[in-house]
């Protein structure tokens, strides 16, 4: 188990580093946003990973306050330049 | 049991790998939207039920199911929200 999640806990970690290329590279802000949800999502996945190659298991609920802050602040962001947008 | 937890994993790595470089390879937005999903929902569905099966049943099980039900509405909800206000946004632009 712990070999295998190591190697899984490596491939999302490249993951995210492709992402926050995509987010350094991109023209438009909506793709800059779709970036930043992407790597949220994939910190989800890395926090249940780790929790469950260490001893410690209380890492779940850190993962499902991040899941909702991360739905949140996209909501959020997304509001603020379309009213921005809208009274241009 | 222990061989369905790995193909899961793999499987999961390999389209969270996959649906990124998706977002680098296609050039339209609405498409990228799609790339990005795949992320979103399908890898977390697998990547979740690995660990699902091999913590069995107990409270840590509980609250992994719990976090991919969440996952999975807020998940296409913000993909959803931002399709819209690019829809929006394009609108915006023809008008002027």
């Amino acid at each position: 188990m712990s070999d295998i999640n190591i190697l899984i806990i490596l491939m999302v970690s490249l993951a995210m580093v492709i992402s926050i290329f995509r987010f350094i590279t991109a023209k438009e802000i909506f793709t800059r946003i779709l970036s930043v949800n992407l790597i949220g999502t994939k910190i989800v996945l890395l926090i249940l990973l780790v929790g469950t190659v260490s001893i410690e298991k209380d890492f779940t609920d850190i993962a499902m306050v991040y899941a909702l802050i991360n739905f949140i602040s996209t909501i959020v962001v997304l509001k603020y330049y379309e009213d921005k947008e809208v009274s241009k | 049991m222990i061989y369905i937890m790995n193909a899961l994993l793999i499987i999961g790595g390999v389209t969270a790998l996959v649906g990124t470089l998706g977002c680098f390879k296609f050039k339209d937005f609405l498409s990228r939207t799609h790339a990005a999903s795949i992320v979103e929902t399908f890898s977390t569905l697998l990547i979740i039920s690995a660990l699902i099966i091999h913590s069995g049943f107990s409270l840590f099980s509980l609250k992994l199911i719990l976090i991919l039900i969440f996952l999975y509405v807020t998940g296409s909800t913000a993909i959803h929200a931002l399709t819209q206000a690019f829809l929006k946004h394009q609108d915006h632009k023809e008008k002027k």
